[in-house]
């Protein structure tokens, strides 16, 4: 899921499909990491590119349990001189978990399930998350 | 550079490996429960703390030394602070000392009864006793973490990341 919404919000994929045979399109291409990270890769950071406005888009596999996590990251940020304000760890499967409980509108199918990543890049984008 | 020694949660061994860095524990020489007990943060963290670096203190060299509770996910938070430094350019700055392995079934019990039974005039007496029993190679892990750290600064080498899991 990361590495598809990587593709959307870098530009190389769109962010919205309209047919299921679009989709299946987008499906066969190669994505790095598409096919999913060992459990010995996850925790890693992996910088996949930068976005329109110089940001700099990575994804991190985190394994069942992402809170500590995203924790531990978010708080070791400043140990590094760095703003976490400056980060944002969007969390996909949360955000698709939201939809799935009907907080967020969806619509059915494969397609419906590309359009909320697509649109929740979008609102990342748009620095609503 | 900052020194974090990490352990399930961040209340009993990496507090005390701090302690010895520190100094605030003598790395030689006999230590009594009661010593071990009286440390601030022993036994202090909660669930909420895990993932937070707290500051101990500064070594005699300036290093921040700190404590981190990382549950029983250790493995893959070490890969992600690793990974961060690595990508922000400081994987020289930081040294991550496991401090779990260090200490036998005494002090994991006590911080079990302590902790998740939520029992610590049971619990933090025997995790303290455990420490004790661990002090010897909670002792040796420091020396060693020292030892790496001035052999560091004299080659001035600055691209090993560090990571020790005794």
């Amino acid at each position: 899921m990361a590495p598809l919404a990587a593709a959307i919000h870098l530009g190389y994929f769109p962010p919205r499909v309209e047919t299921e045979e679009e989709f299946r399109f987008l499906r066969r291409q190669l994505l790095p990491f598409g096919q999913g990270l060992k459990t010995v890769a996850h925790g890693i950071l992996l910088p996949m590119g930068q976005g329109r406005a110089g940001e700099e888009v990575y994804i991190l596999a985190t394994g069942k349990k992402p809170d500590l996590l995203l924790k531990t990251l978010v708080h070791m940020l400043p140990l590094f001189g760095e703003d976490p304000s400056n980060y944002r760890f969007i969390d996909c499967q949360a955000y698709l978990s939201r939809a799935k409980d009907g907080k967020v509108q969806t619509e059915p199918g494969p397609c419906g399930w590309y359009n909320r990543i697509g649109a929740m890049v979008g609102q990342v984008q748009r620095g609503l998350l | 550079m900052k020194i974090i020694y990490h352990c399930y949660g961040r209340a009993h061994s990496s507090v005390v490996a701090a302690c010895l860095h520190l100094g605030k524990l003598p790395m030689a020489g006999r230590v009594k429960k009661e010593e071990i007990m009286a440390i601030p943060e022993f036994d202090l963290a909660q669930a909420d703390d895990w993932g937070e670096p707290y500051l101990m203190g500064r070594d005699e060299l300036a290093n921040e030394v700190y404590i981190l509770g990382l549950n029983s996910q250790a493995p893959v938070c070490v890969r992600a602070i690793l990974s961060l430094a690595g990508q922000l350019g400081q994987v020289s700055q930081i040294m991550l000392v496991n401090t779990l392995p260090a200490i036998g079934l005494a002090t994991r019990l006590g911080g079990f009864i302590s902790k998740k039974l939520n029992k610590p005039r049971v619990g933090k007496p025997l995790a303290a006793l455990g420490i004790l029993q661990a002090l010897p190679r909670l002792r040796r892990l420091v020396r060693t973490v020292k030892t790496e750290i001035i052999r560091k600064v004299q080659d001035g080498e600055e691209e090993t990341d560090y990571h020790y899991r005794w």
